[in-house]
Parts: C-alpha cells; sequence; structure tokens
C-alpha cells in the first residue's frame, strides 16, 4: 500500500463526507427515512475515522493496523458511491450518472463548481451545461476545459445555460485528481 | 555579528510519550554564547516534573539545536521558553524565544486505538458502537479545542480540554 493510494483513500473519504452533506442540506432525502439516518451515521463514522488516519498519517509506520483501517475507510466511501447509485434510481431529477467523468483539478481552492452534463457515453462539449456565469458573474476566477481524447488536447468551455439534465455538484478542497468510480468517458480540467 | 532573533519549534513524533523541541534561530553561530537553556512551564505555571528546572539545552551536549524531552503519560499544554546567553549582548538582538503548545498525541492516539477496536477487532458492537463513535467524535472536539485555547493564549483552557479528552478515553471500554 503506496502514499499515494493512502492519501487518495483520504481525499476519498473527503470527498464521501461532502457529498453526505450535500444529499443532507439540500434536503434530497426525506428526513424520516431509513437512507438520510444511515447517511448521519456513516458521515460520523466516515469522520471520526478520517480524522484519526489523518492524524496518525505521520506515525503510520508505527501502527500496524493503519493499513487495514484506510481499506475500512475505502469501503465506507464505496458504500457512499453505492448510495449515490441507489438514490439516482430513486429520483428521477438526480439519476443516472453513468455519463460522469473524471474530474481533474489543478489548483487548489476552496470555491463551490457545480457542473451539469447529459448522459452521453460520447459527451460532446455541447452536451455539458455549467452555471458558470450565475456562480461566478462575468469575471470568472476559474475556467473549465474539455478534454479531447481523440486529439488529446483541451478546450476552453464557456457554456451558461441552466437547461439541465443531471447534477453533480463538486466541493474541491484541495488539488487533486479523483475518480467518482463510474465509467469514464471523457476529463474536466478546472484551472484557476 | 548579526542581529538575531531567538525562535523554537515544537513538534511530536509517533511516541505520544515525547516532545521535541528545536532551536531555530537565524544566523545564530553569526554570534558566541556560554549557554542556551529551556525553561518549561504547565498550565499551572509548575515546571515539569521529573526534569530540572531550567533543563539545559547547551550548544556542548546539543550541537544540533534538537532535544527530545521523553516521558510524558497524558498530553499537556505547556509554555516553553528558550533562552541563549550570548557572550557579548548585541542590544538588537532578541535571546529568548517563547512558545505555548497544546500535545495532542495521546488524543490522536486515542482516537485511533478505539476506530481499531470498533472496525478490527469488532469489540465495540451495537450501542457500544454508537457510544464509541459519539466519544471518538468529543475527543476530536476537544483536541481542536486544545489547538484553538493556545490561539487565544489560555493554556489553562487547552489543559482543561486536553484533560476533558483524556476523561472520554479513559472512560472507553475498548
Amino acid at each position: 500500500m503506496t502514499s499515494t493510494y493512502i492519501l487518495n483513500a483520504l481525499l476519498r473519504g473527503q470527498r464521501a463526507m461532502l457529498i453526505v452533506s450535500d444529499r443532507i442540506q439540500d434536503k434530497f432525502l426525506y428526513l424520516q427515512s431509513p437512507i438520510y439516518t444511515e447517511l448521519q451515521y456513516k458521515q460520523r463514522d466516515i469522520y471520526v475515522l478520517w480524522k484519526s488516519l489523518t492524524d496518525n498519517y505521520a506515525y503510520r509506520a508505527t501502527l500496524t493496523t493503519y493499513e487495514a483501517l484506510i481499506n475500512v475507510l475505502v469501503g465506507m466511501c464505496q458504500a457512499v458511491d453505492s448510495f449515490n447509485s441507489t438514490y439516482s434510481t430513486i429520483n428521477t431529477n438526480y439519476q443516472d450518472l453513468s455519463g460522469t467523468t473524471t474530474i481533474v483539478v489543478d489548483q487548489g481552492y476552496v470555491t463551490p463548481v457545480k457542473l451539469f452534463f447529459t448522459n452521453n457515453d460520447s459527451p460532446a462539449i455541447a452536451d455539458y451545461q455549467t452555471d458558470y456565469a450565475s456562480t461566478f458573474g462575468n469575471d470568472p476566477t476559474f475556467a473549465i476545459y474539455l478534454y479531447n481524447g481523440t486529439t488529446g488536447s483541451y478546450s476552453l468551455f464557456s457554456g451558461a445555460s441552466e437547461s439541465l439534465q443531471y447534477d453533480i455538484t463538486l466541493t474541491i478542497l484541495q488539488s487533486a485528481s479523483f475518480s467518482l468510480g463510474l465509467p469514464q468517458t471523457g476529463y474536466i480540467l478546472i484551472s484557476t | 555579528m548579526a542581529t538575531i532573533t531567538a525562535s523554537i519549534t515544537i513538534s511530536q513524533g509517533a511516541s505520544p510519550a515525547s516532545l521535541i523541541i528545536t532551536d531555530t534561530t537565524v544566523n545564530e553561530n553569526t554570534q558566541t554564547y556560554t549557554d542556551r537553556y529551556l525553561t518549561i512551564l504547565d498550565s499551572n505555571g509548575v515546571a515539569l516534573a521529573d526534569y530540572p528546572n531550567p533543563i539545559s539545552f547547551s550548544f556542548i551536549t546539543y550541537p544540533t539545536g534538537i532535544i527530545t524531552l521523553t516521558g510524558f503519560t497524558v498530553d499537556l499544554a505547556l509554555n516553553i521558553v528558550m533562552t541563549l546567553v550570548p557572550v557579548t549582548v548585541d542590544i538588537p538582538s532578541v535571546y529568548v524565544a517563547t512558545e505555548d503548545v497544546a500535545m495532542n498525541r495521546y488524543l490522536q492516539q486515542g482516537v485511533y486505538n478505539i476506530q481499531e477496536a470498533r472496525f478490527l477487532d469488532n469489540d465495540l458492537v451495537g450501542l457500544a458502537s454508537i457510544q464509541a463513535q459519539y466519544d471518538s467524535i468529543d475527543v476530536i472536539i476537544e483536541q481542536q479545542n486544545s489547538q484553538t485555547a493556545v490561539l487565544y493564549g489560555s493554556l489553562s483552557g487547552a489543559q482543561n480540554a486536553l484533560t476533558r479528552g483524556q476523561n472520554v478515553i479513559n472512560a472507553q471500554i475498548l
């Protein structure tokens, strides 16, 4: 288990917590549903485990079960991913994420970013929509680039339509690269 | 002779029982000294037990400028002062460095051990697991409280938070 794997697992845990928070705070769930209660507990579990692992990251070599706990964290994150998939089938407004792409972030910042896109196995630039302008006005602090897998090049995307079909909310806390765990059909590069 | 300003950094290693103090004074070797020592007080203003006061940190014994204090059994909030004694006093220079710290390794390891018991050893199941979850969060909160108290200059507040956190760990049956 490499340090890169561990750091990616910790980053994934951070993202899982944010996903749960997002779902709870945006009232995507019926508050009395078992899923809501389960998520509350899962969020706490992920947080306390994530905190204990990050606090002890520098000393992991002396902790014989550190790697096993990391794997527990990964399992919890997978459960959150599974929830996302399950929830998508319940709420048609926020359904299938199979058009999801790998998000590549090349510079750290704390600005919440919303990306909207269609479920298309071969997404084109026009398939991607964002609330870019409404969030950042006409003087955005970042740009979104779409990656063309055929040519291997990036192109600037600045669409502003709100005709949305699918919604992913990302709160990006640090420079990172991570997979959403679903079929990858392209890349979005977000840079400041 | 360059003007210096004494400075130190405090850190902890893998062992929660130890504390590492490093002399980080820039341009220190441009002056000469007859001695260097530490004065360490707890949140009640009492010198560390089992250590002399002051603690020798002489250039001869510690040429790398790093001293490791051991034997801590709980996390403590400490006021640490390093004093340089120059052969010739350079008026603009500052020969005393002070840092307030709240140790956290015992609390960190306590949370880690609880998580280990919950998820790997299955020693805590059902309500006991939920209670352990709450306890873990309480310890994490107290850990944060201790750091915040130091930022606001309250060593006693930091120590109180550390003690509350340690009490939670002690009360947790694993």
